[in-house]
């Protein structure tokens, strides 16, 4: 598995060359790689636009019985994915999540909530794996600044 | 329904006036929720007379520190003075350190229960302080909220005229959902949509508003009427953040005029039923503002399964209220296969 997270890895580095948060991800099928993605929240500007959403998209336009074949998909991803893309992976019932590190902003499998028992489904989770690699390309990321988010309102005392 | 008549009222008449429309309501965090105070016992003794409470509370700081967790209640009530909670000593190490070190207390030692959580809004305080004297400081926007009066007339008739918007298209595309995002400065309708999830797993009302939000701002920007931020920078998902519209969650009013638009800072968002954990979570990352739906679901996360947009992990919060035009919103689940 670890040369699949590999591969994960390559695909968020491309992200973290455009700019973009890298975190990157497959989508296995009979062990075969049906979608690969990434992040490209700035260049969309649409913040929902993960790895796991955008590789979602490309097996519903690519499959007409898309419900079937994401049941029986395995993710694998660099990054615990978020709340938001855990819940939507868990409504799709997929079976298996593999990822790297973890999400302590954002994670939906544990790190910040585990939503899995709001979910009717059962979901098998890899933690770990690779997971060294996938920080310090976050941590490279978190390095710089973000020219895109408003300046920070410096936080002063209210008068009373 | 509203009517236009309270707009011919002076102000201060607006407000009784029979034509306002109900509010809409708050969805706060458990802290503020709760209407009887959880208890917990804890050790009280008598001072044999009131001057003796000075010296005695001094060496209590010392010899028996109230716990951060109890900060909440007063320590003295009359002549009465709470030692500890019952389960952080035994009876009989409290009576020895009272025959040693406290001599002006009366060797009798009584229980007593008291609330085991600080009283958060002026209801909560007159429940807690039957019990006993408790520390409380009134947050002024959460009593409004609380109270139904966060809205001004304007305000109410508005809210009603934006779902109004979200219910209409759903009834059109005959879809059992439809959002509408709002810019509540200019009260532009951003964005509407309705839920396509048959289509795509993902297209949930709510996140196709996002899409199109994020549209509109690919096309100002790109068309260099929004200045020239560049896209390539650093992403605003992760970005962690202390500002201040996000940490109170637009209990304030948020950005002005002068910023450039950013996701969905300073917009609100109307949606005819609750928000799942997906979506309230892409709201999360999108910055909205305020959060107003119709109806309440079983999956929902504004309140039902989960309060998300309250979560103090989250880099960003905002506040949503439940109960918009319950009825008309829930007529919707007609379309629902």
């Amino acid at each position: 598995m670890e040369e699949r997270m590999r591969y994960c890895l390559e695909l968020a580095n491309v992200a973290l060359t455009f700019g973009e948060v890298p975190v990157g991800c497959i989508f296995l099928y009979k062990d075969e790689i049906i979608a690969e993605g990434r992040n490209n929240v700035n260049e969309t500007r649409n913040a929902t636009r993960h790895a796991e959403r955008n590789c979602i998209d490309l097996i519903v336009e690519r499959n007409e019985n898309w419900k079937e074949i994401l049941a029986e998909t395995t993710v694998v991803v660099t990054v615990e994915p978020c709340i938001m893309c855990a819940a939507l992976l868990h409504s799709l019932n997929i079976p298996k999540i593999i990822y790297g590190c973890n999400n302590d902003r954002f994670g939906g499998c544990g790190s910040v909530m585990n939503i899995l028992p709001f979910y009717n489904t059962v979901c098998d989770i890899t933690r770990g794996v690779l997971k060294d690699e996938a920080m310090t390309l976050l941590q490279t990321f978190y390095k710089g600044t973000n020219p895109n988010a408003p300046a920070s309102k410096v936080k002063t005392k209210k008068k009373k | 329904m509203a009517t236009d008549a309270a707009g011919d009222l002076p102000p201060a008449k607006r407000l009784k006036s029979s034509c306002v429309p109900p509010s809409p309501i708050a969805v706060l965090e458990d802290e503020y929720c709760w209407t009887h105070a959880p208890l917990v016992d804890v050790y009280v003794a008598k001072v044999g007379h009131k001057s003796f409470i000075g010296s005695t509370m001094n060496t209590l700081k010392t010899v028996l520190p109230m716990a951060d967790s109890m900060a909440h209640l007063k320590r003295v009530r009359g002549d009465e003075i709470v030692l500890a909670p019952v389960a952080s000593i035994s009876r009989d190490d409290c009576i020895r350190l009272m025959s040693s070190r406290l001599p002006h207390l009366q060797p009798t030692l009584a229980t007593c229960q008291v609330p085991a959580v600080a009283p958060k809004t002026r209801a909560q305080h007159l429940d807690a302080t039957a019990y006993w004297p408790c520390n409380f400081h009134p947050v002024k926007p959460i009593e409004r909220l609380l109270a139904g009066e966060f809205f001004d007339v304007e305000e109410l008739q508005a809210q009603r005229r934006r779902m109004q918007l979200a219910v209409e298209a759903a009834r059109e595309k005959q879809s059992p959902v439809a959002a509408v995002v709002i810019n509540p400065r200019t009260d532009a309708v951003v964005a509407v949509a309705v839920d396509e999830r048959r289509q795509n797993p993902s297209h949930h009302a709510v996140m196709l508003c996002l899409e199109k939000v994020a549209e509109v701002q690919r096309i100002l920007f790109r068309d260099g009427k929004l200045g020239s931020r560049p896209a390539g920078g650093l992403a605003a998902e992760a970005q962690p953040s202390v500002d201040d519209d996000s940490a109170d969650g637009g209990v304030r009013s948020s950005s002005g005029d002068d910023e450039l638009p950013y996701l969905c800072t300073g917009f609100d968002l109307y949606v005819t039923r609750e928000p799942c954990i997906m979506c309230a979570m892409a709201l999360v990352h999108s910055r909205v503002r305020r959060v107003f739906y119709g109806c309440c679901t079983e999956q929902g996360a504004l309140g039902s399964k989960c309060k998300l947009h309250r979560q103090r992990q989250l880099n960003h919060r905002y506040l949503a209220f439940k109960k918009l035009m319950e009825e008309e919103c829930r007529t919707l689940e007609a379309f629902d296969s």
